[in-house]
């Protein structure tokens, strides 16, 4: 019998602080590889890009307000919080690199890796439920995949990653009504609502109580992994993982499929209508004086802001997320002014977002928020 | 979750025609527009099996189908309002671009829609699945009460045989049906009322930055009219399109906005993102269209969708002069004209195909109807547009193509001298007007030699500052104005085409001149420069008391079968129903005996609904054996009944 993961509230709060970072470090791969794709091509791929990336956005909502019902708030300003690209995501005993890349086959591939269900495993040799010991466990840079700090254990999966913070509400919970308290202290006004989140991936789950808890992580876990390999989930929503199968099949599933086997209107994914964008960009790949590093840091600077908005809303400040969309849309026109142009030392390589944040100078923050505002 | 229906239960003609021979039709609906969607899924919820004719094809109930619209619109040199849809000669529809200056004696042809003048009418219609919410613009007013009262009233047009009152409860219904976003407490205006702690499925949309501008310059301007004073003040329409939902909306239980249309799984179609070409084509969705309702009614499994059926004749048992049966000449491909005519019959029949086609229909299978009327009092909103430079950058082109108005000359005395209308700010600039910003362009390149980044900022100092005023003008009813048919003209599969003889009244001039006159205070209040010009070559031309003029039209095709009290005075009854033939309903704004200010759609919605509660009423007096499953539960509820 392995032992517990979160035996205190502090486990709890910092498992969920990093299932908002691992929810958000999927969204710059998903970003770029759907700006990449030529405007008005591919709609297939865009759009099924595009849902699983709105469901990212849902989840990292879910896990926010789940912090929030427990009294504390996730930190999107925390240095870090962006990983730096490439990144690895545990897969079972192995792992895998994240890039931030174009879309691709390859990409398309790493993709799958991200949302594969979990396999079951009957006895994982562990100290922790859920987690494995590895031996290049330094390589990991994500909070989610290396819990308590422990220099050598990490999660199997993702889906053990969220079973241990079930596990970790139930027992805390628990123990908090034995002594007639509730770790459920958070004020409401902290929920962000369906009034400023809809249309994003599905409904969000205002956070109160333990069952709200519950079903706001249950909700993560089924539009990404699925649940025992079924397609559909409850509400009749496609897991991310067939989503994305659709794309490598090149066809639609319909109510009634099983795993594998689509059998929906069929259609082409077109690699070649795609930007060829550097893959993990980075500033320094860029001239110094050349307008694609202007545009580089620019972005960089705007997504910085961005996500300043979103910690302003999920402080108290949600109405900020009506202004958030406008934000999402110039980071689109700042993306795109990369991805449409080449490196001036390689004309067949097009430059890229690089999601590189800059936490070295408070100053520069400042600066960054009010172009945000003013631009 | 999105909508998604693993299939469009589409039918072929040899179904379509056997279950016709089984008798198994309650009704046979002609057009999939919001009339005809509205009535499919009606009907079909209380278990009805309905057999839907559309002259179009129907890949636009996929999303990739609807994708190709949105791509052909960016395509298209043009952006009329037809712009995102292919053309089709087996069910051609009129587009403004066909639109030029009238030789007086001389009809028009080039276009679907033949010109007979004297002034040439450039509203349009789409005829695709969804019909022509399939380009709308998404306002959505009520009309006012006295709309419905202005021959009583004001001694002009036409009255209703019924009242404002009477059709309260219906808007309700259309407005749930479309998914309004606006506030009760900022529409209540003149006369319209709603019931007690009423509120709309959404909350409304904000003002542009652009609005609150010319808000702060022109509120409070006053104008004395008739004895009246009409007090300016800028006000948010309602919306056919994506906001908030309201929370207190039925009864605290909230409003699920509808998104994207897909037989497979999309996330689109969600909240209004401010794209500005949401006429014609809302590229996410966000706008309401009518295969929105025709995918509930789809979900029941009792329409039969046949697509690519062009309906050609009414044909009448001369017994008892009810419906027999429906021609239609069904085609196999847009490219070719080849078609197999086939016929349909139903319990019921209901003709939802707009009032122009509608009319023409009717006319082209010999039936003008006892009181002559039918295609005569053809209506639409006739547009005066003003347009120009503000003395600072106020916003332009952000924001949906228009979000706010002014209301304040749509009502009062002056009616029964001159023609109401209602304000829109555009925010799309002078687009309308001129071209913009296409023809700015132009002119930046060609007269003025700019480019690269000079031509990009001098482009976004162009038009931050444009402003367009277009004045929604009054049109009332006049039998001259009409649609007929003639052999003459057909189309690829030998369909008369419609025909158009259309001018405006000096009652209408005098409305649209003296809505000039408010622009110029405007502008005065607001420093803006006038760039406003009517030249006599244009194709709307006219000159009114010396002054030069233009209009051009609404898009708001009405009148055409009007409802009335008798069959002397119209072509149907307060239910939509044909006065001549028991069995037959001609729903849409053909119907309306007047259009007051405000769009129509809205009110057009409204009426089909008490069209298919009557309806409803008289089949279940009827019935007896009415289909009822599990998927017609599921459908109802699904369709939040």
């Amino acid at each position: 019998m392995s032992d517990r993961v979160i035996n205190s509230i502090e486990d709890l709060y910092q498992m969920l602080d990093a299932a908002v970072q691992l929810e958000h470090a999927t969204i710059p791969p998903y970003l770029t590889a759907l700006y990449s794709i030529k405007t008005e091509t591919n709609p297939e791929a865009s759009a099924v890009i595009r849902a699983v990336l709105v469901e990212e956005m849902l989840h990292i909502t879910l896990a926010a307000n789940v912090l929030n019902s427990l009294g504390k708030h996730p930190d999107f300003e925390a240095k870090d919080f962006v990983p730096s690209y490439p990144t690895y995501l545990p897969d079972g005993e192995s792992e895998f690199l994240v890039s931030i890349d174009k879309f691709s086959s390859t990409t398309l591939d790493t993709f799958l890796q991200i949302e594969r269900p979990s396999k079951w495993v009957p006895q994982l040799d562990s100290k922790f439920k859920g987690c494995v010991k590895r031996s290049n466990h330094h390589v990991f840079e994500l909070k989610a995949v290396k819990p308590l700090k422990s220099s050598t254990y990490s999660f199997y999966s993702i889906g053990d990653f969220y079973e241990a913070i079930r596990e970790g509400i139930e027992y805390l919970e628990d123990q908090a009504n034995q002594k007639g308290e509730t770790i459920f202290i958070g004020d409401p006004k902290f929920q962000v609502s369906n009034r400023y989140y809809y249309s994003g991936g599905g409904e969000v789950v205002e956070v109160f109580d333990k069952t709200s808890a519950l079903n706001a992580l249950e909700l993560i876990i089924e539009q990404g992994e699925g649940h025992t390999h079924q397609i559909f989930n409850e509400q009749g929503e496609l897991s991310h993982y067939y989503r994305f199968q659709q794309l490598k099949l090149g066809q639609y599933y319909q109510t009634g499929d099983s795993p594998d086997h689509p059998t929906g209107p069929k259609f082409e994914v077109d690699y070649k209508n795609v930007h060829p964008v550097k893959c993990n960009p980075k500033v320094a790949d860029f001239p110094d004086d050349s307008e694609l590093k202007q545009a580089a840091l620019q972005f960089n600077e705007n997504y910085q802001a961005f996500l300043s908005t979103i910690n302003r809303a999920f402080r108290g400040g949600q109405e900020e997320l009506i202004g958030a969309v406008c934000g999402m849309f110039r980071l689109k026109e700042c993306a795109s002014q990369l991805i449409r142009n080449p490196l001036p030392s390689n004309p067949l390589v097009n430059g890229g977002p690089t999601f590189e944040m800059r936490y070295d100078s408070i100053e520069l923050k400042a600066k960054s928020i009010k172009t945000w505002e003013t631009a | 979750m999105n909508d998604s229906i693993s299939t469009l239960q589409q039918i072929t003609l040899e179904q379509a025609i056997e279950r016709s021979n089984k008798s198994e039709y309650h009704a046979c609906i002609v057009g999939s527009g919001i009339s005809g969607a509205i009535l499919a899924k009606q009907l079909t919820q209380k278990g009805y099996r309905v057999l839907l004719l559309e002259a179009a094809p129907a890949k636009d109930m996929t999303y990739t189908g609807f994708k190709e619209y949105v791509s052909n619109y960016y395509l298209n040199p043009s952006k009329d309002n037809n712009a995102p849809y292919p053309e089709n000669p087996n069910a051609p529809m009129p587009r403004s671009t066909d639109v030029s200056k009238l030789t007086p004696g001389v009809d028009d042809t080039k276009g679907y829609m033949v010109q007979r003048g004297p002034l040439a009418l450039d509203s349009t219609y789409t005829r695709v699945t969804g019909g022509t919410t399939m380009h709308w613009e998404a306002k959505i007013l009520r009309m006012l009460p006295e709309d419905f009262a202005i021959k009583s009233t004001y001694g002009v047009g036409l009255d209703w045989p019924i009242s404002y009152d009477d059709l309260m409860p219906y808007y309700r219904l259309a407005e749930r049906e479309i998914g309004v976003s606006a506030n009760v407490e900022e529409q209540g205006f003149y006369g319209i009322k709603y019931e007690d702690n009423y509120v709309y499925p959404m909350y409304g949309l904000p003002p542009s930055y652009l609005d609150q501008i010319v808000g702060k310059g022109i509120d409070g301007a006053e104008f004395e009219l008739y004895g009246e004073t009409h007090t300016v003040t800028v006000r948010t329409f309602p919306q056919g399109r994506n906001g908030i939902p309201n929370e207190r909306y039925d009864n605290g239980r909230g409003f699920k906005p509808v998104g994207a249309i897909s037989s497979h799984q999309v996330e689109q179609g969600g909240r209004c993102q401010g794209n500005n070409n949401c006429v014609p084509i809302c590229p996410v969705q966000a706008k309401y269209d009518a295969r929105k309702t025709l995918l509930d009614a789809m979900r029941t499994g009792l329409v039969d969708f046949l697509p690519q059926a062009v309906a050609s004749k009414v044909v009448v048992d001369s017994d008892d002069q009810s419906i027999k049966h429906i021609e239609f000449k069904h085609y196999s491909s847009t490219e070719r004209t080849e078609f197999t005519l086939a016929k349909v019959s139903a319990s019921k029949y209901i003709l939802a195909t707009n009032a122009i086609e509608n009319a023409r229909l009717m006319l082209a299978s010999g039936l003008p109807s006892s009181s002559g009327l039918m295609g005569k009092n053809l209506m639409d909103h006739t547009y005066l547009l003003a347009w120009g430079l503000l003395p600072e950058a106020a916003g332009t082109m952000r924001g949906t193509k228009c979000t706010s108005g002014v209301a304040d000359f749509r009502y009062g005395r002056s009616r029964s001298k001159q023609a109401p209308f209602g304000i829109d700010i555009h925010n799309d600039g002078w687009g309308w007007a001129t071209g913009s910003p296409f023809t700015d362009i132009e002119t930046l390149v060609d007269e003025q030699n700019r480019f690269g980044k000079d031509l990009r900022k001098s482009v976004v100092d162009r038009i931050s500052n444009q402003l367009l005023f277009a004045y929604m003008v009054e049109q009332v009813a006049d039998e001259s104005n009409r649609v007929t048919v003639d052999p003459e003209y057909k189309d690829a599969l030998g369909n008369m085409r419609p025909i158009i003889n259309y001018n405006l009244s000096d009652y209408s001039k005098a409305g649209i001149a003296y809505s000039r006159e408010t622009s110029k205070v405007f502008f005065q209040r607001l420093g803006a420069e006038d760039f406003s010009s009517y030249s006599p070559l244009d194709y709307g031309y006219f000159n009114y008391q010396g002054e030069n003029y233009y209009f051009r039209g609404g898009n708001h095709f009405s009148g055409t079968h009007v409802m009335g009290t008798t069959a002397g005075n119209s072509v149907v009854d307060a239910y939509q129903r044909s006065w001549d033939h028991p069995n037959l309903y001609l729903v849409g704004s053909g119907s309306m005996p007047s259009i007051g200010t405000s769009n129509t759609t809205l009110t057009l919605a409204a009426l089909c609904f008490k069209t298919s509660e009557y309806i409803l009423d008289e089949m279940s007096k009827q019935s007896v054996n009415i289909v009822s499953n599990s998927d017609f539960r599921l459908a109802k509820e699904a369709g939040h009944e």
